[in-house]
């Protein structure tokens, strides 16, 4: 049997906002020296790859994805709950339960993945957006999982360096200015 | 000392180094939404600059093959063709030419350089499912799902797919299909 050239980070997600009219899922997968995000329409596959040696940096942030998905449907439970609980007959009972689970299911879900996030990867050239990766949890767990590849990749970055490194990379970015001619503004030179 | 180059993920306030690489999530000073910036070294990696080809200083040097007065410096993975420093292309670690980078993105040739993807498993499978929820469409659609199934037997599916599931599911509900309009029509003619 073939080995298994990829493995399933993050299942395939919905992805936010007006991609959910085209019915876009993005999932995260793990190559041997790559991350590979595919959105998929279920009939088209596109693919972007993240190599581990040009990753500058993830960043993520928490969404209140969570919170409004939560107070949105916890009331809606409740209701049919209660208004189950108040109904005599049992026929009318079951089917307001069974109601309730609508909302209810979604509700479980929510609960158990957690905080939402938006995960971002850095590269020299881009900063995307992982959609797969909207849960604090599970963005962090896949962070902890391929943060020992890039290490790999590019070599340890302990924190005590950061400083030093960060103040390097600040001269580097700051423009030289050159004097010619006294007479004349200063010339900028990269 | 601010970091230019990494500001907040949702306000993009400006961040200072005591905020990066932290176990776990933390406030932003200014918008006080929990963020976690992770960096590596790959930041400060200076941006590698393109090279220009050398010119030919003596008659034993080979040239390139775009370039014939350039330098040759290295054969392409794919054609074998010399090339020079501006024609070498390089992609994990194997040198391309620019015609050979171009094909192999064109006919997926190169892996990693394919972008997309048709499924074309899905689409039979489509065509197989959906239909039967009106079923008369089956009688054109079924046909169609069963010749994806065969023209595309071969053709490559998903980055992430090892097997043929979906198209042998396709095809067993196509052919299933077709079977059930062939007995319909000979029962029909028959009677």
């Amino acid at each position: 049997m073939a080995e298994k050239q990829y493995i399933r980070l993050a299942r395939p997600r919905l992805r936010s906002g007006f991609q959910v009219a085209a019915a876009a899922r993005s999932s995260l997968w793990l190559g041997k020296d790559h991350l590979l995000c595919i959105e998929t329409n279920g009939y088209t596959e596109t693919y972007k790859r993240f190599y581990f040696r040009d990753i500058q940096a993830v960043m993520l942030h928490r969404t209140k994805r969570y919170l409004i998905a939560n107070s949105i449907l916890i009331p809606l439970v409740v209701l049919f709950v209660a208004l189950g609980m108040f109904v005599d007959d049992s026929a009318g009972r079951i089917a307001l339960f069974c109601i309730a689970l609508l909302p209810g299911i979604p509700l479980i879900v929510n609960l158990v993945r957690g905080p939402s996030c938006v995960c971002r990867v850095r590269t020299a050239v881009q900063e995307e957006e992982i959609p797969a990766l909207a849960n604090v949890r599970k963005a962090q767990a896949v962070l902890e999982r391929i943060r020992p590849l890039i290490g790999e990749t590019q070599g340890l970055l302990p924190r005590e360096e950061i400083p030093a490194r960060l103040s390097e990379l600040a001269t580097q970015n700051q423009p030289r200015l050159v004097v010619d001619d006294p007479n004349l503004p200063p010339r900028m030179v990269s | 000392m601010a970091v230019k180059t990494l500001n907040c993920p949702k306000c993009f306030y400006l961040l200072s180094e005591e905020w990066l690489n932290l176990p776990e999530l933390q406030p932003c000073p200014n918008c006080r939404t929990p963020m976690r910036v992770e960096i590596f070294p790959a930041l400060f990696r200076p941006a590698q600059a393109g090279q220009a080809g050398q010119v030919i200083l003596t008659d034993s040097e080979a040239g390139c093959f775009y370039h014939a007065q350039k330098r040759a410096v290295v054969p392409c993975a794919g054609c074998g063709r010399f090339l020079c420093a501006l024609c070498d292309c390089e992609l994990n670690g194997l040198h391309y030419c620019p015609g050979c980078l171009e094909t192999g993105k064109t006919k997926g040739k190169i892996k990693n350089l394919e972008a997309s993807r048709t499924r074309h498993d899905n689409i039979a499978l489509s065509l197989a499912v959906y239909p039967i929820l009106i079923f008369w469409f089956t009688i054109i659609a079924a046909p169609i799902a069963l010749f994806l199934v065969i023209r595309h037997w071969n053709s490559p599916r998903g980055l992430t797919q090892t097997s043929r599931a979906t198209l042998i599911t396709a095809g067993v509900i196509a052919l299933l299909e077709i079977a059930a309009w062939t007995t319909f029509f000979i029962m029909l003619f028959s009677k």
